[in-house]
């Protein structure tokens, strides 16, 4: 792992480096802030963006995309596969968390999943530590934020003056060498300069481990009171950085069709609904319990990281003002 | 209206008629109001009312068949209640509503970058939000959602229990310009508009959860034999999504903006529902939610319907979108 | 450039409309050939999502034709489909869809030459308001792929 540090200027001047990626990065449209393909030339120069409406996981596991295409009789199931090369800069440490969940996900099992696989390699991934938390965000209780790594190839720190890079990646470290009045091998974030982070006021959320989140699997009451107002809509589900789920359907066009994939979310009742017209998961409680409890005690009990990213989506979009903070309160307190 | 008129009504209602629960609001941690259900006596302590409520209440009402279910109701509410009690949702004696009066809800969309602020109040046509240590106060009417602005019904059509206070007044009529312009612009501009709309949807289905006339147990975008339009949120299939939605809605929709307000991505649904009530209104003189017994505008019909089928007896003169 | 061929697809009720289309065919009567008839038991029967799915799937013109008011086999099915298409028709003009591509007829079962007529008119028309391009589906990929694997 290097950490290089660099001059503000000579940070864009290095992005031409980089010629053979595209440029991502948020962009304000009306009231939604956008992952948009941008030139390099011009970047602010303070690298203060704003936080993306949806997460970072569309540019890597989009909401609809095709598998294969296929002729009736004559299968060929030749993945259609996304050669795009991307640099994604301004993303939050949040986001490079979630891309470390869904990377867990597609990546650190079999079957591994080819186009995300692709799509992660073709992909440069450059977070800039935040200076400051948003309204609903609560990454510093998760230990996801505002100034770790994660998933990301590269974060940036400002060091005022100038600014730090650490990156763990070949390609970004190597490009960005020339540019460097400073170059140190570290092992990690806590061995370098990361300039003044922002302090949060409230006391952390009480985090519970797996084991001790998975007793509460049979309490009814407290999931029932969790659910009880929630819609089952799948704006969150769509919008969180590590939800993955996704359908799969044909769409045919004479003898020719394509296999596509699209999001999927677990708050939908056809999501566990049976061909018998049975449903183990019937209600919202139950929904709620799979969701809270994925990304609590299942993720990390199978891959070691939350499934959390603590980025506050889901509570600024949730039309019945579902709060994720109130909920994991009202589960660490429930009495085990 | 005060506060504690409203929780000694609510608690006197949930005594006298001894219901399971009761539907209202309470206050989040950011001081903005999310739905909840009480229980209990002393969880009605909790229960609050004012302009930064959100949802549609009924919404919640077929969750709760065969229970003894209150809800706290301004002038939409009440509506959808009626509607549905008239197609056979709930029955009128397991329901007991306390009306309170409407001063319009938030949109918090147009709230911006103060959407993730605290809320203090709302008091006089006005409320406070608070960040860090700054209190803001701004006006009501410039942040009232569109459907709230041009509400004609804010005051209770229905109820048991009656909370005295004054309702919004003066529609605006904004929304019913905003049809007029749209209907004044040609076929190819319109239909750039709703494309541009419906390529904003993301298909996360709030809006259908949101409302309280959506309750179908299982919703046509969900039928795959035969399956009506694809997953993939493109502009053919957002579009088949979002007409056919309107279309189910039209002449029962009481125009509460519960969906608009939930849409994460801010699509225009208002003025697609504006106009399908409109058009059910001018040609069957129908008003959706105003009384107890009437069936859907769509589910009757009468002999003298106006008939504008080829081979019918008004064919001449018909124009598009008169 | 080739000439405009429109497709269109009539959902005729299986008790007047269909007879009169019948009745049209045995009659020698001459209409367009672009039309591909769905019978259905009812003009009522017809939900609207049949519509938006024929546009859907690439139909340049849908009809949707039945009893005259007051003949319906089912005493009302037609009166119901009166209210509902029109306020459907209303809808899709208000989004901006060409009001040419969807047309309502009452056509009795002896009205054969009424038939004739009615799509000879419908079907200039439809092609008058040109190919579908207003609600039809996204299929160029499957189009290319289609044609390189043949």
């Amino acid at each position: 792992m290097l950490f290089l540090k660099l001059a503000r200027k000579k940070l864009l001047e290095a992005l031409k480096e980089f010629p053979e990626y595209s440029f991502y990065t948020p962009k304000k449209e009306g009231e939604r802030v956008l992952l948009k393909e941008t030139s390099p030339d011009g970047l602010p120069e303070d690298l203060r963006f704003e936080r993306s409406t949806a997460s970072a996981k569309e540019l890597l596991f989009p909401q609809a995309e095709t598998m294969f295409y296929f002729l009736r009789y004559k299968p060929s199931q030749k993945p259609v596969l996304d050669e795009g090369k991307r640099l994604i800069l301004g993303l939050r440490p949040c986001d490079a968390h979630g891309i470390q969940a869904l990377e867990a996900n597609f990546l650190k099992v079999e079957p591994i999943d080819p186009y995300f696989k692709r799509r992660r390699e073709n992909t440069l991934l450059v977070t800039v530590a935040c200076l400051e938390f948003e309204d609903n965000c609560f990454c510093d209780s998760l230990g996801s934020g505002p100034d770790r790594l994660n998933g990301a190839d590269a974060i940036i720190y400002d060091l005022n003056d100038a600014v730090g890079v650490l990156s763990n990646n070949e390609i970004i470290s190597q490009r960005l060498k020339d540019y460097a009045f400073q170059i140190q091998e570290v092992r990690g974030e806590d061995e370098v300069e990361k300039g003044s982070l922002p302090q949060r006021t409230v006391e952390p959320l009480p985090i519970l481990s797996p084991e001790e989140y998975l007793s509460l699997i049979l309490e009814e009451k407290l999931w029932d009171k969790i659910s009880s107002t929630c819609l089952g809509c799948a704006s969150c589900t769509y919008l969180c950085p590590t939800c993955y789920c996704f359908d799969i359907q044909d769409i045919n066009y004479g003898p020719a069709g394509k296999r596509i994939r699209t999001y999927d979310s677990c708050m939908f009742n056809l999501y566990t609904l049976e061909a018998s017209g049975h449903n183990p998961r019937p209600t919202l409680k139950e929904r709620w319990r799979q969701r809270f409890l994925h990304k609590f005690s299942y993720i990390p009990y199978l891959h070691g990281i939350l499934g959390c990213t603590g980025c506050g989506r889901c509570i600024e979009v949730c039309p019945a003002g579902i709060d994720m903070r109130e909920v994991i309160k009202d589960v660490a307190k429930f009495p085990r | 209206m005060r506060t504690d008129d409203l929780i000694l009504k609510c608690q006197e209602a949930f005594r006298e008629k001894e219901l399971d629960l009761f539907l209202g609001f309470e206050r989040s941690s950011s001081g903005f109001l999310k739905p909840a259900v009480f229980t209990s006596l002393e969880s009605l302590e909790k229960i609050s009312w004012d302009p930064s409520a959100s949802l549609n209440l009924a919404t919640f009402i077929p969750r709760f068949k065969g229970k003894k279910v209150g809800i706290i109701a301004p002038g939409c509410v009440s509506r959808s209640l009626v509607i549905l009690i008239n197609e056979g949702q709930v029955s009128r004696d397991r329901l007991t509503v306390v009306g309170v009066p409407c001063q319009g809800l938030i949109e918090r969309k147009k709230l911006g970058d103060l959407k993730g602020v605290r809320f203090l109040d709302s008091q006089n046509g006005k409320f406070t939000l608070q960040r860090g240590g700054q209190i803001v106060e701004l006006p009501l009417e410039d942040y009232l959602s569109e459907s709230c602005l041009d509400c004609d019904h804010s005051g209770p059509v229905l109820y048991d229990y009656l909370i005295e206070g004054s309702s919004r007044k003066n529609p605006s009529g904004n929304l019913e310009k905003r049809v007029k312009a749209l209907v004044e612009l040609s076929p190819g501009k319109r239909l750039l508009y709703f494309k541009k709309e419906a390529e904003k949807c993301i298909r996360c289905y709030a809006c259908r959860q949101a409302c309280p006339m959506c309750y179908c147990e299982s919703c046509f975008v969900e039928s795959s034999e035969p399956r009506w339009l694809t997953a993939v949120p493109e502009v053919a299939d957002n579009l088949i999504w979002l007409l056919t939605r309107v279309y189910h809605l039209a002449g029962r929709c009481v125009q509460c903006g519960s969906c608009a307000r939930a849409c994460p991505e801010g699509v225009d649904l208002m003025s697609l529902l504006a106009w399908a009530n409109q058009s059910v209104s001018e040609l069957f003189q129908y008003q959706p939610g105003l009384e107890i017994g009437e069936k859907p505008a769509l589910g009757e019909y009468r002999l003298e319907d106006p008939d504008f089928f080829w081979g019918g007896g008004l064919t001449e003169g018909k124009k598009c979108c008169s | 450039m080739e000439k405009f061929e429109p497709k269109i697809i009539a959902f005729l009720c299986n008790w007047c409309s269909y007879a009169g289309a019948d009745l049209a065919g045995v009659s020698r009567f001459q209409y367009p050939p672009h039309v591909r008839v769905i019978r259905v038991p009812c003009s009522g029967r017809v939900n609207p999502l049949f519509v938006l799915k024929a546009l859907y799937e690439g139909a340049d013109g849908v009809l949707v034709s039945g009893c005259h008011p007051g003949d319906c086999h089912y005493q009302s099915g037609n009166y119901y489909a009166r209210r509902r298409l029109e306020v459907f028709k209303k809808l899709l003009d208000f989004v901006g869809l060409n009001p040419a591509r969807f047309k309502m007829a009452w056509i009795s079962a002896s009205e054969g030459a009424q038939f004739a007529q009615l799509i000879r008119e419908f079907t200039a028309e439809v092609k008058e308001a040109g190919p579908n391009q207003e609600f039809v589906r996204e299929k160029a990929d499957l189009v290319r792929f289609l044609n390189e694997n043949r």
